[in-house]
């Protein structure tokens, strides 16, 4: 009897560790919301620890907080929508980190939620706070981001934000 | 996996060539516009017509969305009053509120005929013809049509029709038909752009 309840409810764990060295043991169920991992468990893989180099333990806590509440039961659709908003809230750094970590793990949603996110926080920004953000260093001459910034100058127009989040 | 940036920092950024054109794709066009001057790489994904292309795709094949609409009054001695109403809450979001001072061009006697496809067919009357303009209220560009031997002021009603071609380059043709009404005589332009 003991026995048959057990077998019912049986789960499989997974441990997951970051590039910091950070183990987290994670539901089979959950974890395999991310494509990757999935393929892994797959390919028989994952009876020992999954190493995960490119995630480190801040980005890993929080992808995987996204995937509990996205795979729970218990969570409903206005519990989810709430937690979509706190978590795009972050700083566009940690959105960034996340994101990189959703496209390695492949976990589809997490990275549309993310590029929107990233695209809302930067719709409004100049090139230069763009390049800040994105460590990118223009390789355009000043002659020739002049002649380009004159081919469109209505999208210079209104208030644009100089902020760097 | 092409690499695109690096962070001198100790925090090492690598953004891979597939989460920069993600996060494009979730762009209006304005920001595209803006950020063609970001760097060169950025230029490049953005000018290619199948980011724009795949941009449209993303989005879901939305039915365009209404954002609003020009009025002008019947008289054309009150042809500078046009006004701009925007038709949804959500559409100043959309082009940032802007688009109602981009009719000042329309102030200077021109005056709107027709709509199609988002762009407006105006007309400016001058002493000896009257000159037709297509304009664009999201860019605010406009191009003078080619001026025909009929151009003069006559009773036409005027047709306009707008299409894009050929999204993939970005064509888009105008066609104007102008029927004297009492002759029924026609006369039609078209020009690509």
């Amino acid at each position: 009897m003991a026995e048959a309840s057990s077998s019912i409810t049986e789960k499989f764990f997974l441990t997951l560790k970051s590039s910091d060295g950070d183990e987290f043991v994670l539901e089979e169920s959950i974890a395999i919301q991310s494509i990757t991992i999935k393929n892994m468990v797959e390919d028989g893989c994952s009876s020992s620890v999954i190493p995960l180099s490119k995630v480190d333990t801040e980005t890993l806590i929080k992808v995987i907080e996204y995937m509990k509440m996205h795979s729970s039961t218990s969570s409903n659709e206005e519990e989810i929508e709430n937690f979509d908003k706190k978590f795009v809230s972050n700083s566009i750094n940690t959105i960034l980190n996340i994101l990189e970590a959703a496209n390695f793990l492949d976990i589809n949603n997490l990275l549309e939620l993310c590029a929107e996110a990233v695209a809302n926080r930067i719709k409004n920004k100049t090139p230069e706070a763009v390049r800040k953000i994105f460590n990118i260093t223009s390789d355009f001459t000043p002659e020739e981001e002049a002649e380009i910034r004159n081919e469109t100058p209505w999208a210079f127009e209104g208030n644009l934000d100089h902020s760097l989040d | 996996m092409k690499r695109l940036c690096r962070s001198s920092d100790k925090h090492v950024r690598w953004l891979s060539e597939d989460i920069i054109i993600e996060i494009l794709h979730c762009l209006p066009s304005k920001s595209l516009a803006r950020f063609e001057s970001v760097c060169k790489q950025w230029r490049k994904y953005i000018a290619d017509p199948s980011l724009v292309y795949s941009c449209r795709s993303q989005r879901r094949w939305k039915p365009p969305q209404m954002i609003g609409f020009f009025c002008q009054d019947r008289e054309l001695s009150k042809c500078s009053d046009i006004s701009f109403f925007f038709s949804l809450e959500k559409s100043s979001e959309v082009i940032d509120g802007i688009l109602d001072e981009s009719v000042k061009f329309l102030g200077r006697g021109v005056y709107i005929i027709a709509s199609s496809n988002g762009f407006i067919l105006v007309a400016e009357d001058l002493w000896y013809e009257r000159v037709y303009y297509v304009y664009n209220p999201l860019t605010r560009q406009h191009v003078a049509v080619p001026v025909t031997k009929t151009s003069c002021i006559d009773r036409v009603a005027v047709g306009f029709l707008c299409k894009v071609d050929d999204p993939e380059k970005d064509v888009i043709s105008f066609t104007i038909v102008r029927y004297k009404i009492w002759f029924g005589f026609r006369s039609s332009v078209t020009i690509s752009r």
